[in-house]
């Protein structure tokens, strides 16, 4: 089942296409350490100024660091600011 | 700056008290709607922004999930917003009523068509006639201006004032200078206009009393209007014809070889002033003069649209650049030789064949002489007297 979801970015990186075509497939974007970009969220999960957890479709974003505040919130996008310390893909 | 924000947006701040806030914000954010400056207040309370069109959906999803809501500062900027627009409303109608009320008034003359009288000259003359800058136009007859303007200046063949807004154009039609009218019944030689050396003869109709290789200088006659007939008797005729010779022209031009040269110190002082309609207001403390050898450089600024519309504002820059001067070279031969070379252009009508310069030092004066051999005609119709 796992390999099936997985597919269509296995195939992407086989056939050398920009991963932003994948339907559902989410993005990270991190800025100087200080403010983070989520496009493809699926929904908040876990939110404290040391921690924000996202849902992704596949698997889950943990950001971390001090400060972190959501500074806008939509459907399918997300922007985390503060001090990012790390950020971790399960 | 985030609270003046969110009021020129028209956003409100809510507090969320609820077991899953999170899972409260996931909802709000999937039905749509933006979420801003998401502040975590404590273990179940979230509190946030969100623009006044959500309102309705935010307090409908609260009800759905028993989700305590509170509202905190909630404004509405929209109202606000139309509040200080109708605050602002009389002031408009006042800039509307100023800016009607003024355009009543002539504050920009600009004058086109006019090649030999000058802008002053012609500004003193509209003056006279009652248009001027501050003018109230309605009371104002182009057709007097016109006529009283046409009289005092024989120049001016045709003339009209368009008033468009607040700015007067003024378009003039000068009148174009008379030919020379020739009488070709009347009796005329041909005359030398210059000294030269003559190369050759073409006289169509007259004797021609010079041959090619003869010197002739200037006055002398080169071909006369009385002919003598077959029958012996002397008509007379109106001399044509073209004479070339060879001419030779010296022309000296003289400048001193020292000079005190002017030479900018660096030092530029700025001053400001506005003008409404004659009066006028410095922004400057003395109007004397500050600096012993300086340029004074001034630009006007009008309020208006370049063109269209003028207002009774005027931005008037001075620049007053300080300058020195030290002993320099008082001359500049590249540009004497070119302005000799202009006038011995206009000096002569025909061919120039060679042409040299020399310069010399004569007690202290810098001496630049250009000598030019040319081939033109020098004949001249002359009417006998």
């Amino acid at each position: 089942m796992k390999r099936i979801k997985e597919l269509p970015l296995e195939l992407a990186e086989k056939l050398e296409l920009p991963g932003e075509i994948i339907p559902g497939a989410g993005s990270l974007t991190v800025i100087g350490g200080r403010r983070a970009l989520v496009e493809g969220c699926r929904g908040l999960l876990e939110y404290s100024q040391e921690r924000v957890v996202l849902s992704l479709k596949r698997g889950r974003i943990i950001i971390g660091g001090a400060g972190l505040t959501i500074r806008v919130m939509n459907a399918a996008a997300l922007i985390v600011s503060g001090r990012i310390e790390n950020v971790e893909w399960e | 700056m985030a609270k003046l924000r969110s009021g020129i947006h028209g956003r409100i701040r809510a507090n969320v008290l609820c077991a899953f806030p999170e899972a409260f914000l996931n909802s709000l954010a999937s039905e749509g709607t933006e979420i801003w400056r998401v502040v975590r207040e404590g273990a179940n309370t979230i509190s946030f922004d969100i623009s006044e069109s959500s309102l309705s959906q935010l307090k409908t999803l609260a009800e759905k999930y028993s989700v305590e809501l509170k509202l905190i500062n909630h404004r509405d900027g929209r109202r606000q917003l139309v509040k200080r627009r109708f605050r602002l409303l009389p002031m408009l109608l006042v800039f509307a009523f100023m800016l009607l009320f003024s355009s009543l008034f002539v504050w920009q003359i600009d004058i086109y068509g006019s090649h030999s009288l000058g802008r002053g000259e012609l500004l003193r003359s509209l003056e006279d006639s009652g248009l001027y800058v501050g003018c109230f136009w309605p009371g104002l007859k182009a057709d007097n201006i016109r006529s009283r303007l046409m009289l005092e200046n024989e120049q001016i063949a045709w003339m009209t004032v368009n008033i468009s807004g607040s700015r007067a154009v003024v378009l003039i039609n000068e009148r174009a200078e008379k030919p020379e009218i020739y009488d070709e019944s009347k009796a005329a030689d041909l005359v030398a206009s210059k000294t030269g050396l003559v190369r050759r003869v073409s006289v169509l109709q007259g004797a021609a009393v010079v041959e090619p290789g003869q010197a002739v200088t200037a006055g002398e006659t080169l071909a006369s209007g009385s002919v003598q007939s077959i029958m012996g008797t002397i008509r007379s005729v109106r001399s044509k014809g073209s004479v070339m010779a060879d001419t030779w022209y010296e022309i000296d031009a003289v400048c001193p070889e020292q000079m005190d040269i002017k030479r900018g110190t660096g030092l530029t002082r700025h001053r400001f002033a506005l003008v409404f309609g004659k009066r006028r207001i410095n922004f400057y403390i003395s109007s004397g003069k500050a600096i012993d050898e300086c340029d004074k450089i001034i630009d006007e600024y009008t309020l208006g649209l370049e063109g269209f519309f003028a207002l009774p504002v005027k931005l008037v820059h001075e620049r007053i650049i300080s300058y020195d001067t030290a002993p320099g070279q008082g001359y500049d031969s590249a540009a004497m030789s070119r302005h000799l070379s202009n006038l011995l252009e206009d000096e002569t009508k025909g061919q120039i064949i060679r042409s040299a310069f020399t310069e010399s030092s004569v007690n202290g004066l810098y001496l630049l002489t250009l000598r030019a051999h040319c081939v033109e005609n020098i004949a001249l119709t002359q009417d006998i007297k």
